[in-house]
C-alpha cells in the first residue's frame, strides 16, 4: 500500500506527553512527516507506508519498556530503523538497545540537533534499505519471466559452460542455446554477461 | 558456667548413727541396774527417783512417742519392784517413797517431753532457714546477682557468695570497703567514693552502676542497689543488692552499635534513592522544556515563521516549568514533614553526648579528642538530633582527614565558647593535612569531596542545619597545619535567665 506523499515518515512514541509534543513539532519544523503515540501498542494500531520511516522510542514506557517493543518488532520483522531516547544514561540499556540493532541512544535532555542528526541518518539508512529490496523484487520479477529453459540455460551459462558444452548436457542444439540466452539476456536487461553473473548471483543470496 | 554444690540439711528423719543405739543400750542397762537396786535394796531411799535420769536421756535418744514410752516403761518398773518388795502393804513408809517417785517420774517426763517438742519446733524452723539460704544462693548465683551489708558507722560489711564471686574476692577473705574500692575501674572510683560518702552520711536509698577492673584486665558492669535499715539502737545497716549485668551491658552496645550503623546505611541509601528519583522527576519537565524551546525556535527561524506552533511550543514550555517547580515543591513539602523540634539545649551537653557517639570511632583511628567546654551551660535553642549530627560530621570528617597520617600524634579539639557577637559556637579543629586554600570555599557546596567514595553531601547538609537554626558554618585551615571547622547558632537568652 503505497500514498501519493512518499515523503520520509518519523514515528515518536512516548508515554509524556508534553516531550511527545515537543518532538512532534520539532521534527515537523524540519518538514519530516511525524505520527506520535504514547505506547508500542498505540503504535501498531495504525497501518504505516512504504515511505521511508524511522521510529523514535522513549526506554521507559508505562507497561510494555521500549526494549521490549524493540524486540516484539523485530520478531514481527518491522526492520524500522530506531533511535532510543532515555531519562537515564544506563550502560547496561544502552548496549542492549544497539545490540539488538538501535541506531542511536540519546539520553535526555539532548541537544535537539543530535535527535536531528540521527533521525536524519536512520531515514537516510531506511531508504537505502528499501532502495536495494526494491531492486532485488524488480531483479526477481524479471527472472520469473524468463520460461522454464531460459532459467536453465542461463544457470549453466553463469557457471562459464560454452554454448555447445551446455547444448550438450541438455540435449538441444547449439543454435537453440544461443536463442535462449539471447532472450535470457534480453529479459534481464543484461548489458553484458557480465552483469548477467552478477544478477544471478543477487538472486541467489536473496 | 561453674556449677557450685549446695549442702541441703540432712531430713531430720535420717538414719539413727550406731553411737545413738550405743547410747540407748547403756540408758537400757542404767533402767535395769536402778529396778535391781530398788527391788533387791534395803534402803529407805527412793532409788525409783534415778529414773528421771534414764527419762532425760532418753530426750535425747527417742522421739517424743519414745520418751512417753519410756517414762509409762520407768514408772511400770517402780511399781513393779514395789510390788515385789513390799506386797501389797499400802500406806507405808515405802508406799510414799514409791509415790514420790512416780511423781519424780511425771513431772520429769512432761517437761522432757515439752523440751523435745521445743526442740523439734526449732530444728525445724532451722532446717527451713537452710533451705531457704540454699534457694537465695542459688538464685543469686543464676541471677548473678550477690548481697552486700554495710553497717554504719562500724563499716563492718557482709558479702553473699555470689557478691564475693563477683568481685572476685576468695571465700576466705574479709572484704572491705577498701578492697571494694581497688577492684573498682580507675575511671569509676569517684563514684563509688561518692557513694559510700553518702553512706556515712546516711542516705536512705543509693542506686549506682560502675565497672570493675578484674585481675586479668577483663572490665566487669555492676549494677548496685542499696537500702537503709535501721536497728533499735540506732546503728544502721545498708542490705544491698549487688548484680553483674555485663552480658546485658555488652549486648545492650552491639545493639547500639548495629543501630547507629543501620541508621547510617538506611540514611545513605535512602537519600541515593531520593536523588535518583528527583534527577527522574525533574530532569523530565526540563528535557520537554529544551525540546519544545528548540521546536519553537525552528518554527520561528523560517521564512515564514508559524506564530500557531511557536505559540503552543512556549505554552508547552510554561506548563512544563511549572511541572518542575511543582515536582521541587512537592520535595520541600516532604523535607518539612520531619519537622525539626526545636527546644532550649546545653549545647555543651550536644557536644559531649556526640562525642560519646563517635568514641568508638575516635579510639580506634587512634586519635586523642580532646572536650573543651566551660563549667556553666551554654544554652541555645535547637534541634537535638539535628545538631548532634553536625557535630558528629565533623568530627569524623576531622578524624578521616588525620587517618592517613603517620608519624605524629593525631589529635582532635572541640571547644564550646562564645564568639564576639555572644553566640554559641562549637569548634573543631584536627592537626590533620588540612585543607587548599583553592578548596575552603567549596568546602560546604553539594556533591563537592576530596574523598574517593564520599558523596559530598555531609557539610552541604550541616550548613542546611545550622543555617536552619539561624547560625553559619565556617571553616580554617593551613595547609599541613589541619583544619578548624566552626560553627555558631545564636544563645538562647529566656533560658540563659
Amino acid at each position: 500500500m503505497s500514498t501519493p506523499d512518499s515523503s520520509p515518515v518519523v514515528f515518536v512514541v512516548d508515554d509524556d506527553p508534553a516531550i511527545r509534543a515537543g518532538l512532534d513539532s520539532l521534527l515537523r519544523s524540519m518538514g519530516m512527516r511525524v505520527h506520535a503515540y504514547a505506547s508500542g501498542a498505540e503504535f501498531l494500531e495504525h497501518p504505516f507506508d512504504d515511505s521511508p520511516a524511522c521510529l523514535v522510542l522513549d526506554v521507559r514506557l508505562q507497561g510494555e519498556s521500549g526494549l521490549d517493543f524493540q524486540v516484539r518488532l523485530a520478531d514481527m520483522n518491522v526492520c524500522m530503523p530506531i533511535v532510543f531516547i532515555s531519562g537515564h544514561g544506563d550502560i547496561a540499556m544502552s548496549v542492549k538497545a544497539m545490540k539488538a540493532g538501535a541506531l542511536d541512544f540519546l539520553v535526555k535532555p539532548f541537544r535537539e540537533q543530535d535527535l536531528l542528526d540521527a533521525v536524519a541518518a536512520a531515514l537516510q539508512k531506511d531508504a537505502r534499505r528499501r532502495e536495494t529490496g526494491k531492486a532485488a523484487a524488480e531483479l526477481r520479477t524479471r527472472y520469473k519471466a524468463l520460461t522454464a529453459r531460459e532459467q536453465e540455460v542461463m544457470a549453466y551459462a553463469v557457471t562459464g559452460l560454452m554454448n555447445k558444452q551446455i547444448a550438450a548436457e541438455m540435449g538441444l542444439s547449439e543454435i537453440t542455446v544461443k536463442i535462449h540466452r539471447g532472450h535470457a539476456m534480453k529479459k534481464m536487461q543484461a548489458r553484458t554477461f557480465a552483469d548477467l553473473v552478477k544478477m544471478s548471483q543477487a538472486l541467489a543470496g536473496d | 558456667m561453674k556449677t557450685v554444690p549446695v549442702a541441703l540439711p540432712a531430713a531430720p528423719r535420717a538414719q539413727v548413727p550406731p553411737g545413738v543405739w550405743l547410747l540407748r543400750l547403756g540408758a537400757m542397762v542404767l533402767t535395769f541396774i536402778i529396778f535391781l537396786i530398788d527391788w533387791l535394796s534395803t534402803l529407805d531411799v527412793a532409788i525409783a527417783v534415778l529414773y528421771v535420769v534414764v527419762i532425760l536421756i532418753s530426750g535425747d535418744l527417742f522421739s517424743r512417742r519414745g520418751v512417753a514410752a519410756v517414762s509409762v516403761g520407768c514408772g511400770a518398773l517402780t511399781l513393779l519392784a514395789y510390788l515385789l518388795s513390799h506386797g501389797d502393804a499400802w500406806l507405808t513408809p515405802a508406799f510414799a517413797r514409791c509415790l514420790v517417785s512416780l511423781a519424780a517420774i511425771a513431772i520429769t517426763a512432761f517437761l522432757a517431753l515439752k523440751n523435745k517438742a521445743s526442740r523439734e519446733a526449732l530444728q525445724e524452723q532451722v532446717h527451713l532457714l537452710h533451705r531457704s539460704e540454699a534457694f537465695l544462693a542459688e538464685a543469686q548465683r543464676l541471677s548473678q546477682t550477690g548481697s552486700i551489708g554495710l553497717k554504719m558507722p562500724s563499716a563492718q560489711m557482709y558479702w553473699s557468695d555470689e557478691a564475693r564471686r563477683i568481685f572476685q574476692f576468695d571465700a576466705q577473705m574479709q572484704p572491705t570497703l577498701e578492697y571494694m574500692i581497688g577492684r573498682t575501674h580507675p575511671d569509676d572510683t569517684q563514684d563509688l567514693k561518692s557513694l559510700i560518702e553518702q553512706a556515712y552520711a546516711r542516705h536512705s536509698n543509693m542506686e549506682a552502676e560502675f565497672r570493675l577492673l578484674m585481675s586479668d584486665g577483663s572490665c566487669k558492669y555492676v549494677r548496685m542497689l542499696a537500702q537503709q535499715v535501721k536497728d533499735a539502737s540506732g546503728d544502721c545497716e545498708y542490705i544491698g543488692a549487688l548484680m553483674d549485668v555485663t552480658a546485658a551491658k555488652n549486648a545492650e552496645d552491639a545493639l547500639h552499635r548495629s543501630q547507629s550503623q543501620l541508621a547510617h546505611v538506611t540514611r545513605v541509601t535512602t537519600l541515593g534513592e531520593m536523588a535518583a528519583s528527583i534527577a527522574h522527576e525533574v530532569n523530565q519537565p526540563l528535557s520537554a522544556i529544551t525540546t519544545n524551546a528548540e521546536a519553537g525556535l525552528r518554527w520561528l527561524n523560517r521564512e515564514v515563521p508559524d506564530v500557531g506552533e511557536v505559540r503552543s511550543a512556549i505554552d508547552r514550555i510554561k506548563s512544563e516549568a511549572h511541572r518542575a517547580s511543582e515536582v521541587i515543591r512537592r520535595i520541600r513539602a516532604l523535607s518539612r514533614k520531619a519537622d525539626p523540634l526545636h527546644v532550649p539545649l546545653d549545647l555543651g551537653d550536644v557536644l559531649r553526648e556526640s562525642a560519646a557517639l563517635v568514641q568508638r570511632e575516635i579510639l580506634r583511628n587512634r586519635v586523642h579528642l580532646n572536650v573543651l567546654h566551660p563549667a556553666g551551660p551554654m544554652w541555645v535553642k535547637g534541634d537535638k538530633v539535628q545538631l548532634q549530627q553536625v557535630i558528629i560530621n565533623l568530627l569524623i570528617n576531622a578524624v578521616q582527614a588525620m587517618s592517613g597520617m603517620q608519624g605524629k600524634a593525631r589529635t582532635l579539639s572541640a571547644a564550646v565558647g562564645l564568639t564576639e557577637g555572644g553566640d554559641v559556637r562549637i569548634r573543631v579543629q584536627d592537626n590533620g593535612p588540612g585543607v587548599s586554600a583553592q578548596n575552603l570555599p567549596s568546602l560546604f557546596n553539594p556533591f563537592f569531596t576530596t574523598k574517593p567514595e564520599g558523596m559530598g553531601m555531609g557539610l552541604s547538609i550541616c550548613r542546611s542545619i545550622i543555617e536552619a537554626h539561624g547560625g553559619r558554618i565556617w571553616a580554617e585551615s593551613e595547609l599541613g597545619r589541619g583544619a578548624a571547622l566552626s560553627f555558631s547558632i545564636p544563645a538562647h537568652e529566656q533560658a540563659r535567665s
